[in-house]
C-alpha cells in the first residue's frame, strides 16, 4: 500500500526508559513537563495554532461563507474573486464553500478512524502484551492475517461495495481503520512486554492489585506516548488514504463531498481552472502538515531521548 | 446500445450515423464519397500512435467475450467487412464488396452480396462466401443446449454454444450460397436494414475453423490472417498492439507504415501523453477542462463534434406516482434543458442545442421538433399539473397525494462529471416547482444494464447512441417487449406502429412514420430527450494530415488509409 | 533462530490460507455482475449468457467455487480470467512490471533515507536538519497522484525547453525502438525518471524521519557517551558503534513496508501509465474478477509473509525478549 498511505502509520520505538516510576505518583507531574515542553517547541505550537484555526473555519463552514454548499450560484466557473474567495465550479458552486465542507467531512472521517483504530490496536496490543500465552498468540495471528491481507485489496473491495452510494463515509471510515490497526498493536503489545518486567508491576501485584487496575492505572498511561503520536499522526494519514481511495473512484460519495474527492475531481482542471485543483489541495496539504508538526511536536516533548544531551 | 464509461462497440446492425459540427470542406452534392473531401498531399511512410484505453482480449469482435469498440478500431484495418459509416450521413460498401448489396426478391425478401473479386487474404486464400457464411452460422442463435439445429458441413461442428454477441438480423434469415464470391440471406419477414448486416470485421473461415477453439477463442492471440489495409505486426500484451503495412491488400494503399494502438488506461492522463509527443492521436471522453487544455496546445489540433448520443431522463413506470401523467409532465415543465444545454454542452461547441425527438438527431434531415410544449421551463404549467392530478403543497414545499410526496430517487453511473453535475441541475430546479430529488449514484461493478433491468431507479440518466437504422433503435427502447425498456413502459398503439415502421421500404415514407411515433412518445412522455452530446474529443498532432473525425462506431480510423505526414514536417 | 524461523512459516501458512478465504468470498459475493455488459446487448440469446454463467463457474455456490479454485490452485492452475486469458503469465507480466519500478525506487530511497537520516541526526538542530525535517513533512502530507501530476507537468515542461524529450511520462518504453542496447535502455530509464522519482519522494520522506531518530537514539545511548568519555574521536565513534546499530531499526521499517510496496503502486501505475499489479486489481475488483484478485492476494499475501518474517529476525536481533513471545 505504498502510496495509499505514504507515512509509516506506527514507528516501533523501543520502550521509553526513565519516566517509569513506581505507582504512578510521577506521572502527574510528567505529564506537566510533557505540555512544558511541547508548548516549548515553536513549530509544533504554530501548527496547532494554524490547524485549530483551519478546523474551526472548516466546521464553521456556511456560517462564515454566505452560501450553502448546495447553492447553484449564476457566476459559474468564476476564478478567485471578492464574492467569491475560491472561486466558482462549473455548474455554480462556492468552491470555498465546498472546500469548508469537504474538509469537515474529511477530518471527521479521519478522526472516527484515528479514534477505532487507535482504540482497537491498542487494546489488543495491551492484552496480548500483558497475558501472553495464548491470548498473546491468538491476538498476534490475527493481527498478522491483517497484516497478510494486502489491505489495498480488501480495502479496494470493501470500498467498491459502497461506491458511489450516498452517505458511505461511515462505512469508508470504518473500512479504513479496519486495517490501520494492526502497527499499533505491535508496538502496545512490545511496550506491554518489557514493561510487565518492571519492580512497581511487581510491587503493585504484591500489593493485590488486579489485572485491569495494573493494565489501566499503570502501564497504559506509560504507554501513551507512541499511542498518542501514532493515533495523531493516523488522522494524517487516514486523511491521505481517503484521498488516494477518491482519486480511484472508491471514496466519499456525492452528495457528501470531502477533499480528496474535490482534488481528484479538480486533476483535470489544473491548466484551465487552476483554482479548482490547487485550492483544495492546499488546504488539504496544510491540514495534514500541520497535524504532522504537532504529531512529531507530541513525540519530541514526550520522548526526551530524541533530544541529544550535550555532555 | 449502452452510454457510460465503457465504450463497447455496436454491431452489425447498429452503424451509427455521425454529425459533424465542424464541416470538412466537402459540398453536399458529390457527397458519398469515400473521401469526405479534398485529401492533402502527404509523404509516403511514417507512423502514428493512438492512445487506447482498453486492451483486447482476442481478436474476434463478433465474440462477447473480445466485443469492445477499441478493437473494432484494430479490425477495421485487419479483418474485411461490408459497409461502413462516413461522416456525413451516408453508408457505403467497403473495398471488400464488388458495389451496393441488392434486393433481388421482395416474397420471401432476399438480399444478395457480392464480394469484389481481388480481394484475398494475405495467405492467398480469397475472401470468400465461406467466411460470411461462417458469421451467419455462428450469429443466428440457433443454439439449443443438446440439440444443435445448426450444422457447419465442412467440419461437422455444431454451433451449440458459440458465443456471438449479436444475433440482430442472422435469425431470422438463412443463408444461400450462390458461388464463392456471391451469396444471398432470405429473411422471413421484410429486414429493411440489410446494409447493417455483416458491418463487422469477421474473421478468416479457413484459418479459424481449423484453429483450436474455433469461433469462440482461436482468434485469442492473433488474427491469423489479413484482408485490409494493415496487417498485425506485434501485440506486446500491456504495452501496445502494432499494425504494419499488409503488401496484399487490393485496395488503395495506405500512407504510413504503421499504426501504433497505445495502452494507457487512465484516459486523464492522454492529454499529457499527447503534449509529450509519445502519442499523436487521442479520443478521449468530452470534458470540459481537458477539451480547453487541448485547444491551448500549439502544435495540437482537437475538435469535439456531436454525435448520434444523446442523453435522456427515463421514468421508472413501476413508481406509482411516475405512473401518474400529470406528475412526468410536471417534471417535463419543471426542467429547464436549455440551461443545462448551455452550461454544459457549448462550452464544447456553439451548435449544441435541445434534442426534441426520440428517433432522429438534430443534424439529420428527418429530424423534426416535437414537444413544443415542454420547451422550456414553466413553473406554473408544472404546479398546474400537479393540482390537476390531485396533489396538494406540503409545509416543506414539496407536494403530496394521500401521504405520498412526490419525492424520487435519481441515479447516473459514476464516475460522470457530465451527469453528475446534471442531477444537481435538475435537482435544484425540481425543486423550485415542488419536487424533491435525491441523488442516488452507483458504480462498477454495477452498471447501467443491471440497474436498469432491476429496474432499481426513479429517474435514471444516461445516453443512447442512434443509428441510421431506427426502426431498431424505436423498438429496442420503447417496445413493450423489449428488455432494454426500463422503465418498463408499454403502450400497444405503440408497439403496433413500429411493427408498422419496420416493414415501409421506402426511407421517407419511414421517416414520417417514426415522427409520428415520435409525438405519440411526446403525449405519453416514457422518458425526456436531453440533448446530444460530443462523441469525444478528437486531437493530434497537426504535423498528421487527412484525418477527419467520424462519430460513428467507424471513427475517426475511417479513412486512415489517406493519413500521412505532411511534407513539411521533420 | 532457525527453529524461530520454521515456526514462524508454519504459522504463517494458515494465515495466507484463511486470508486468501475471507478475500475470495469478499470479492465473489461483492455483488457485481460480470455478465451485465452482455445482457444489454441486444440479440444476445439466454443460451450464451447461460453458457458463459456456466464457464466462470457463477451458478455454484461460493463454497463450491472456492473449493474449485484451491484444487486448481494446487496443481499449479491459478485459472483464467473473466476475459479468458490465463491468470499465471498475466499475474508473472505485471509483477515483473511492478517489480522494475518498485525495487529501483526503494533501492534509491533507501539510500538516501540513510543519508538523510544520518546527516539530520549528526548535525541536529542544523540547518540541514530544519531543511530536511520540513521538506520530509510537505511530502508526506502530499497526496500522491498530485504529486505524480506535479512531476508529470514538470517533466514535459522541462522537454520543451530543452527540445529534447528526456522525461517520459507513458508506460515502460516506446513502442518499435530500432536501436542498439544503449538507446533501449536510455529509453527505458528516460521512462523510469519521473515514476520513480514521485515514491522516491515520498518514501524517503518517511525513511528518512525513522533513520534520523534512530541514530539520535544511538548517539545518546549510554555506549555511545561511554566511548566518549573515553576519549574515542567522534568520527570513530559514529562509525564503528553508532552506525550500524542505527541502520538496522530503518531495513527492518524498509522490509516491512517493501512487503506492502509490492501490493502495487496503484496511483503511480496509473498516472504514468505502468502496467503493474496496481492497475490490475483495481480493474479486477471492477467486474469481480476472482480469479485475478485471488493470484494477486497469494503472491502478494507470501511476499509480505517473507519480508515480515525478514524483519521479524532482524528486530529479534535487537532485542532478545521479543523473540520469547
Amino acid at each position: 500500500m505504498a502510496d495509499l498511505a505514504p507515512a509509516p502509520v506506527g514507528v516501533p520505538e523501543l520502550p521509553v526508559g526513565d519516566q517509569l516510576d513506581e505507582f504512578g505518583a510521577e506521572a502527574e507531574s510528567q505529564s506537566r513537563r510533557i505540555v512544558r515542553r511541547f508548548v516549548h517547541h515553536r513549530l509544533a505550537m504554530a501548527s496547532l495554532v494554524v490547524l485549530l484555526v483551519l478546523m474551526t473555519a472548516s466546521f464553521l463552514g456556511e456560517t462564515i461563507t454566505s452560501y450553502r454548499y448546495d447553492e447553484l450560484t449564476p457566476d459559474t466557473n468564476q476564478p478567485p474573486s471578492s464574492k467569491h474567495w475560491f472561486g466558482t465550479d462549473f455548474i455554480g458552486h462556492d468552491m470555498f464553500t465546498l472546500v469548508l465542507r469537504g474538509a469537515r467531512r474529511s477530518i471527521l472521517v479521519a478522526l472516527i478512524v484515528a479514534a477505532l483504530a487507535t482504540s482497537f490496536g491498542a487494546t489488543v496490543g495491551a492484552l496480548a502484551g500483558y497475558y501472553r500465552g495464548l491470548l498473546d498468540t491468538v491476538l498476534m495471528r490475527v493481527t498478522d492475517l491483517f497484516l497478510t491481507i494486502p489491505s489495498l485489496a480488501v480495502l479496494l473491495v470493501l470500498a467498491s461495495r459502497y461506491r458511489g452510494q450516498s452517505g458511505n463515509w461511515m462505512a469508508i471510515a470504518l473500512v479504513i481503520a479496519a486495517f490501520a490497526w494492526m502497527p499499533l498493536a505491535r508496538v502496545v503489545r512490545g511496550m506491554f512486554l518489557s514493561l510487565r518486567e518492571r519492580e512497581f508491576v511487581e510491587a503493585a501485584r504484591a500489593l493485590g492489585a488486579s489485572d485491569s487496575r495494573i493494565i489501566l492505572r499503570h502501564l497504559l498511561p506509560n504507554s501513551l506516548a507512541p499511542i498518542i503520536v501514532n493515533a495523531t499522526l493516523l488522522v494524517a494519514a487516514a486523511i491521505l488514504i481517503e484521498t488516494a481511495l477518491s482519486f480511484l473512484g472508491f471514496g466519499i460519495a456525492p452528495p457528501d463531498t470531502s477533499l480528496g474527492r474535490l482534488v481528484a475531481e479538480g486533476s483535470n482542471a489544473s491548466y484551465t481552472r487552476p483554482w479548482m485543483f490547487y485550492l483544495p489541495g492546499l488546504w488539504l496539504m496544510l491540514i495534514c502538515l500541520c497535524i504532522n508538526f504537532v504529531g512529531d511536536g507530541l513525540r519530541d516533548a514526550i520522548d526526551p531521548r530524541d533530544a541529544r544531551v550535550r555532555a | 446500445m449502452v452510454g457510460g464509461r465503457r465504450r463497447k462497440a455496436l454491431l452489425g446492425t447498429l452503424l451509427a450515423v455521425s454529425l459533424v459540427a465542424a464541416a470538412c470542406g466537402g459540398d453536399d452534392e458529390d457527397e458519398g464519397g469515400a473521401t469526405g473531401g479534398e485529401t492533402e498531399e502527404v509523404r509516403e511512410g511514417g507512423s502514428i500512435a493512438y492512445a487506447a484505453e482498453q486492451e483486447p482480449t482476442g481478436f474476434n469482435n463478433l465474440t462477447s467475450k473480445d466485443n469492445l469498440l477499441e478493437l473494432r478500431h484494430i479490425m477495421q484495418h485487419v479483418w474485411p467487412y461490408s459497409y461502413r459509416a462516413l461522416p456525413d450521413l451516408s453508408v457505403e460498401p467497403t473495398p471488400a464488396l464488388a458495389g451496393e448489396a441488392e434486393v433481388v426478391s421482395e416474397s420471401p425478401f432476399t438480399v444478395e452480396w457480392k464480394i469484389a473479386e481481388e480481394a484475398i487474404w494475405d495467405d492467398d486464400t480469397p475472401v470468400s462466401s465461406d467466411d460470411f457464411e461462417w458469421v451467419w452460422l455462428s450469429c443466428n442463435g440457433k443454439i439449443d443446449q443438446g440439440e444443435p439445429t445448426a450444422k457447419d458441413e465442412d467440419t461437422g461442428q455444431d454451433v451449440t454454444g458459440l458465443d456471438c454477441a449479436s444475433t440482430a438480423g442472422y435469425d431470422v434469415s438463412t443463408f444461400e450460397k450462390v458461388d464463392e464470391k456471391t451469396f444471398r440471406l432470405a429473411f422471413e419477414e421484410p429486414y429493411v436494414e440489410y446494409e447493417g448486416l455483416f458491418g463487422d470485421p469477421l474473421p478468416p473461415a479457413h484459418l479459424g475453423k481449423a484453429q483450436p477453439g474455433g469461433w469462440n477463442t482461436g482468434f485469442d492471440a492473433s488474427p491469423l490472417a489479413s484482408a485490409g489495409p494493415y496487417k498485425l505486426k506485434e501485440w506486446a500484451k500491456g504495452a501496445h498492439i502494432t499494425l504494419e503495412r499488409n503488401p496484399k491488400y487490393w485496395g488503395p494503399e495506405p500512407n504510413l507504415d504503421t499504426i501504433v494502438f497505445r495502452q494507457i488506461p487512465d484516459p486523464s492522463t492522454h492529454a499529457d501523453t499527447l503534449r509529450n509527443d509519445e502519442v499523436q492521436i487521442i479520443y478521449p471522453q468530452p470534458q470540459v477542462d481537458l477539451f480547453e487544455q487541448l485547444r491551448t496546445l500549439s502544435g495540437v489540433h482537437s475538435e469535439a463534434n456531436f454525435g448520434p448520443a444523446w442523453e435522456h431522463l427515463d421514468f421508472n413506470f413501476k413508481n406509482e406516482l411516475l405512473a401518474v401523467k400529470e406528475v412526468r409532465q410536471a417534471i417535463a415543465y419543471g426542467i429547464d434543458r436549455d440551461r443545462y444545454v448551455a452550461t454544459l454542452m457549448k462550452p464544447f461547441s456553439d451548435e449544441a442545442s435541445r434534442l426534441d425527438n426520440r428517433m432522429f438527431v438534430t443534424n439529420q434531415p428527418e429530424y423534426e421538433a416535437h414537444g413544443q410544449e415542454y420547451a422550456k421551463r414553466d413553473v406554473a404549467k408544472a404546479t398546474a399539473a400537479l393540482e390537476k392530478a390531485g396533489f396538494v403543497k406540503g409545509g416543506d414545499g414539496i407536494y403530496a397525494k394521500d401521504g405520498k410526496r412526490a419525492s424520487f430517487r435519481i441515479r447516473v453511473l459514476q464516475p460522470n462529471p457530465l451527469r453528475e453535475q446534471l442531477e444537481q441541475l435538475i435537482q435544484a430546479d425540481l425543486k423550485g416547482v415542488g419536487i424533491d430529488v435525491r441523488i442516488d449514484n452507483f458504480a462498477a461493478p454495477d452498471s447501467i444494464g443491471k440497474i436498469g433491468a432491476s429496474g432499481d431507479f426513479d429517474l435514471f440518466i444516461f445516453a443512447w447512441v442512434g443509428t441510421p437504422f431506427e426502426v431498431s433503435g424505436g423498438q429496442q427502447i420503447f417496445s413493450s417487449d423489449s428488455d432494454s425498456n426500463f422503465g418498463k413502459y408499454a403502450n400497444p398503439e405503440f408497439d403496433a406502429g413500429i411493427k408498422e415502421a419496420a416493414a415501409i421500404l421506402d426511407e421517407g415514407e419511414r421517416a414520417d412514420k417514426l415522427n409520428e411515433l415520435d409525438e405519440l412518445l411526446w403525449e405519453d412522455l416514457p422518458n425526456i430527450p436531453l440533448f446530444q452530446k460530443p462523441a469525444g474529443v478528437l486531437a493530434y498532432q497537426d504535423r498528421y494530415a487527412n484525418i477527419i473525425d467520424n462519430t460513428s462506431t467507424e471513427s475517426f480510423f475511417w479513412n486512415s488509409v489517406n493519413w500521412g505526414l505532411k511534407p513539411s514536417a521533420q | 533462530m532457525l527453529a524461530f524461523t520454521l515456526r514462524r512459516l508454519a504459522v504463517s501458512i494458515p494465515v495466507v490460507i484463511a486470508s486468501s478465504f475471507i478475500v475470495f468470498v469478499l470479492v465473489a459475493t461483492a455483488g457485481g455482475d460480470p455478465l451485465a455488459d452482455l445482457r444489454l446487448r441486444p440479440g444476445v440469446t439466454e443460451e450464451v449468457i447461460e453458457l458463459r454463467r456456466q464457464q466462470l463457474n457463477l451458478d455454484k455456490p461460493v463454497l463450491e467455487r472456492y473449493g474449485i479454485w484451491v484444487k486448481d490452485v494446487v496443481r499449479g492452475d491459478l485459472g483464467r480470467s473473466f476475459t479468458n486469458e490465463e491468470v499465471r503469465p498475466l499475474l508473472f507480466r505485471r509483477l515483473g512490471v511492478t517489480l522494475r519500478l518498485v525495487v529501483f525506487a526503494t533501492l534509491v530511497s533507501v539510500l538516501l533515507a540513510m543519508v538523510i537520516g544520518v546527516v539530520a541526526a549528526v548535525k541536529q538542530y542544523s540547518r540541514f536538519d530544519y531543511a530536511a525535517t520540513f521538506l520530509a513533512f510537505v511530502f508526506f502530507s502530499m497526496p500522491v497522484f498530485w504529486l505524480a501530476a506535479v512531476l508529470r507537468d514538470v517533466g514535459i515542461r522541462v522537454n520543451r525547453r530543452l527540445g529534447e524529450r528526456v522525461f517520459f511520462v507513458a508506460g515502460e518504453q516506446t513502442p518499435n525502438l530500432a536501436g542498439g542496447f544503449f538507446t533501449v535502455w536510455a529509453d527505458r530509464i528516460g521512462h523510469l525518471i519521473l515514476p520513480s522519482l514521485t515514491l522516491v519522494l515520498i518514501q524517503m520522506a518517511a525513511w528518512s524521519r525513522f533513520q534520523r531518530a534512530s541514530m539520535l537514539e544511538v548517539l545518546n545511548a549510554d555506549y555511545i557517551r561511554t566511548a566518549r568519555a573515553k576519549g574515542v574521536s567522534s568520527a570513530r565513534v559514529l562509525f564503528r558503534h553508532g552506525l550500524r546499530n542505527a541502520l538496522i531499526p530503518v531495513v527492518t521499517v524498509v522490509a516491512i513496508d517493501f512487503g506492502l510496496v509490492l501490493g502495487g503502486a496503484v496511483i503511480t501505475e496509473t498516472v504514468f501509465g505502468w502496467a503493474g499489479m496496481g492497475r490490475l486489481l483495481v480493474d479486477a475488483l471492477g467486474v469481480g474478477d476472482v480469479n485475478v484478485v485471488q493470484a494477486w492476494l497469494l503472491v502478494t499475501a507470501m511476499m509480505v509473509v517473507v519480508f515480515n518474517l525478514v524483519a521479524d529476525l532482524l528486530y529479534g536481533f535487537l532485542d532478545p525478549r521479543t523473540r520469547r513471545g
